[in-house]
């Protein structure tokens, strides 16, 4: 990698843990030019705070979109949404062009973060205009396409299997990009999980607060998941990853975790770690320069889940984003609104705020904009209550007839898209009692349908069929589930809202949507358990 | 005794990750003897995995486009009323 560093302020002992990566990344092969790839990476590189002048290599063309992708992706991986990525593809990039745009800026913002945090008073720079970070209302990821394969036929795939227990969504997202994919399991085999200066649940503890200081809530919730099977409790996961200096650790572990959080941010939310004093409360050179560089691929990870946008492998315990942990700066652009501020937002808090303005005032384009945006989560709830596609489209349609006519009522007491999907859920449950008017949503309970499959499931379900596959199984299975239980799941389990908001958008009490829920999960497993038991042999076609 | 019934009776908050501090022991202790109820809250935990993960009933992408125009024109005939 000489061009690289031959710019780097940074002896290349500091960027050693990266190497495998920045081979990859730097030499030949892959989708891009190879050029192009470093300048992203530098470019990221400098967004993240590193004092580097990024060269100015493309003057307006295609490539600077990737470019300024990047940069935002090594400035404020928080602020990158299904948006950004949606306009490249719209620009005609391909998925590997796109993955590898975010590996290398990814990349380049570990490059950054260990640059910064070396460098004295670098990078206190605010963060540039316009990254609010994203709503969490928009489209799921991932956004990219990938290809199922198996540990078993996949080396980088055994190798995270075997660390971290099964293969994390993150890289089963990445296989367009098989080298890049090896040289990262690699990365996280020698930071995560060996036992080198530093201890290996003391990493974890590291890669945790710092995933949670950048507000990725996906990787604050797998690597609380790791901790947990190294036999840390959850609640105490918990208090690490919401402020690791109430957690009730020791000084010196502390004082680690804060200048790996201050080390793992970019510009503007924490200034840069004093890595003098660490050396001083204890800590040898060697288990600080792991720290730095734990929390550096901590900052990278939060880069490449904000541009594959894939979803947490588990549960989410807390969602970062909503709630960020405490003791970051996020005043300035990127600030999160106040708890009065969440109660009645301004108008210019709302994403959808100036499309709502422009339609209000009878702007036609912003209106189809609202509609594009917005009608899969309205198509998927109408569809999803009624069990039924036609009433969906139709219900669809209705909806955003209703919102046109309903429009000038709208004042910006909630969010635009809080008002709209109360809005579908009404279309989807008055179709429901017109169809069927006998089915009540919050019919008691007395059957207690017992379990009856007890064979044990493959260890990996989602990759014995092939993703359409097993989506067209689910919604068979889940069109035949009472309305109820389906309707329980489809807002818990899928689109997951918290069990208040589920209740509250049903009209039903928590408790009852508790006990649908119970009996919708129950149900549903039974259905698919003839597909995914270990034992079972699935129909194929 | 904990009882596969018991177990039954909190598998909602084991999902749902919020068991009370007090039953944590009495609920390792039973899945580490009771082979049904692991099988249980594995495939249990697998279902929402698989449900949250595999975009049940997502808009087509070939009908995207379509709705949009479907949607647009009920909206433009709204106007002329």
């Amino acid at each position: 990698m000489p061009l690289l560093l031959d710019v780097l302020p940074l002896p290349s002992e500091v960027l050693a843990p990266f190497a495998p990566l920045l081979d990859v990344l730097l030499g030949e092969g892959g989708t891009l030019d190879r050029a192009l790839r470093e300048s992203i990476l530098l470019a990221a590189a400098a967004s993240a705070g590193a004092p580097i002048a990024s060269r100015d290599l493309s003057s307006g063309g295609p490539a600077e979109l990737l470019l300024a992708f990047g940069r935002k992706l090594g400035r404020a991986p928080a602020a990158v949404g299904a948006p950004d990525v949606e306009a490249l593809q719209r620009a005609g990039f391909g998925d590997e062009e796109i993955l590898e745009t975010t590996v290398a800026a990814a990349c380049g913002r570990a490059v950054g973060l260990l640059i910064r945090a070396r460098t004295p008073r670098a990078g206190t720079a605010a963060a540039a205009d316009g990254d609010s970070a994203r709503t969490g209302e928009e489209r799921k990821g991932p956004y990219l396409r990938s290809v199922e394969k198996t540990p078993a036929e996949f080396p980088p795939f055994a190798r995270l299997k075997e660390r971290y227990g099964f293969v994390p969504r993150l890289y089963r997202a990445q296989t367009l990009a098989p080298e890049a994919l090896e040289a990262q399991a690699r990365i996280v085999e020698r930071l995560l999980f060996e036992e080198t200066a530093l201890r290996r649940d003391q990493k974890q503890l590291v890669v945790l607060a710092v995933s949670a200081a950048n507000r990725d809530t996906y990787g604050a919730t797998l690597h609380a998941r790791t901790l947990q099977m190294g036999g840390v409790e959850a609640e105490k996961a918990d208090r690490i990853a919401a402020d690791p200096a109430e957690a009730g650790l020791p000084e010196a572990e502390r004082a680690l975790l804060e200048a790996a959080r201050r080390a793992g941010v970019g510009p503007g939310e924490l200034d840069p770690p004093d890595l003098q004093a660490l050396l001083g409360g204890g800590w040898t050179a060697a288990q600080v320069d792991e720290a730095i560089a734990v929390a550096a691929l901590a900052g990278l990870l939060a880069a490449l889940q904000a541009g594959l946008g894939v979803p947490p492998d588990f549960r989410p315990r807390r969602d970062f984003l909503a709630n960020p942990p405490k003791g970051l700066n996020l005043s300035g652009p990127s600030a999160r609104p106040t708890p009065d501020e969440v109660r009645s937002p301004a108008r210019s808090e709302d994403p959808d705020g100036p499309a709502v303005a422009a339609a209000k005032a009878g702007d036609m384009n912003a209106f189809e904009t609202l509609v594009r945006k917005h009608q899969g989560r309205v198509y998927r709830t109408v569809r999803g209550i009624t069990g039924n596609t036609e009433d969906a489209q139709d219900g669809a349609q209705a909806v955003f007839l209703k919102v046109f006519r309903k429009l000038g009522d709208f004042q910006g007491q909630s969010l635009f898209s809080t008002w709209l999907h109360k809005i579908a859920v009404n279309e989807g449950l008055e179709r429901l009692r017109s169809r069927r008017p006998l089915e009540s949503l919050d019919e008691a309970d007395e059957d207690s349908f017992p379990p009856r499959s007890f064979d044990a499931w493959v260890e990996d379900p989602e990759t014995r069929l092939a993703r359409d596959e097993t989506r067209r199984i689910v919604e068979e299975a889940l069109a035949r589930l009472p309305a109820r239980y389906r309707a329980a799941l489809l807002l818990r389990d899928i689109q997951q809202l918290s069990g208040a908001e589920a209740a509250a958008a049903l009209g039903i009490p928590l408790a009852t949507l508790k006990t649908h829920l119970l009996r919708g999960r129950l149900q549903l497993r039974e259905a698919l358990s003839g597909f995914f038991a270990a034992e079972a042999r699935p129909m194929r076609g | 005794m904990f009882s596969c019934e018991d177990l039954r009776a909190e598998l909602s908050h084991i999902l749902d990750e919020d068991v009370a501090p007090e039953m944590r022991e009495k609920i390792r202790h039973h899945l580490s003897e009771c082979r049904l109820c692991t099988v249980l809250v594995d495939s249990t935990r697998k279902t929402i995995t698989i449900l949250t993960d595999t975009g049940s009933f997502e808009l087509p992408d070939s009908l995207s486009d379509r709705l949009t125009a479907m949607i647009m024109e009920k909206v433009q005939e709204e106007t002329k009323k």
